[in-house]
């Protein structure tokens, strides 16, 4: 992985097309303004981990034991495992 | 009524107008349009969420209230607009995922919601919340035959 250090107003070039512009920062928070062609998905990394979780989701070999087991902690009053 | 013959219900007889439409499907099953919601009474309160685009595809999913009493999230008005008039409309689904230790998991960073009166759903990525892709249910249990000695 490439590491660059930018400050406020600052741009990184990716090949001919595509500008990254640090926009403004915070504490929390980055605001990147991106350059790109029309063509090229933007996405921000949750997207790729949403696809990749709810595969995993479809998967889903769920034995008569680990249902039971669900089940049993979704019944119960005070669903302890969830805080 | 029409029918769907599925691996996990058999042969699935529904009405039409039970049909949740998805329109852009979900991430990673972009093509799954339409899908059944289906109870059975012996694994309430869990909610099975049947595609009828591809019968083998079918989430285990929970409504997000049965497992967190706060779930804290506003749906943003582009989220909600296409589904409800009124949060109150909206039915919030987790999905779950088994892990190999039999263990499940819910995601309660991108919640499946459903409109109740238009049966339209989408999962949203709640991108400004701490909330996790693979919150645990309950404690994993290693049997004799998984440990690892």
């Amino acid at each position: 992985m490439l590491i660059i250090g930018r400050r406020v107003g600052e741009t990184i070039h990716l090949g001919p097309d595509v500008e990254i512009h640090i926009m403004d920062l915070t504490p929390s928070r980055v605001k990147i303004g991106i350059v790109a062609p029309k063509q090229l998905p933007i996405l921000r990394g949750e997207m790729i981990e949403a696809a990749r979780q709810n595969k995993a989701a479809s998967q889903a070999a769920a034995t008569g034991d680990s249902v039971s087991r669900l089940l049993t902690q979704l019944r119960s009053h005070n669903s302890p495992a969830l805080r | 009524m029409a029918q769907i013959p599925t691996p996990h219900f058999g042969l699935l007889e529904y009405d039409e107008a039970s049909v949740i439409r998805f329109p852009e499907g979900i991430p990673a099953f972009e093509s799954d349009t339409a899908f059944l919601l289906i109870e059975k009474t012996e694994t309430a309160p869990l909610l099975y969420l049947q595609s009828l685009v591809h019968p083998e595809l079918c989430f285990y999913t929970v409504p997000a209230a049965t497992l967190v009493s706060d779930y804290a999230f506003r749906p943003a008005p582009a989220d909600l607009e296409p589904l409800a008039s009124n949060p109150a409309d909206l039915l919030t689904l987790l999905l779950l995922t088994f892990r190999e230790n039999g263990a499940a998991s819910a995601n309660l960073k991108a919640p499946v919601l459903i409109g109740r009166h238009s049966h339209l759903g989408r999962q949203v990525i709640l991108f400004d919340s701490d909330y996790s892709f693979e919150h645990p249910i309950g404690n994993p249990t290693v049997t004799e035959s998984e440990s690892p000695c």
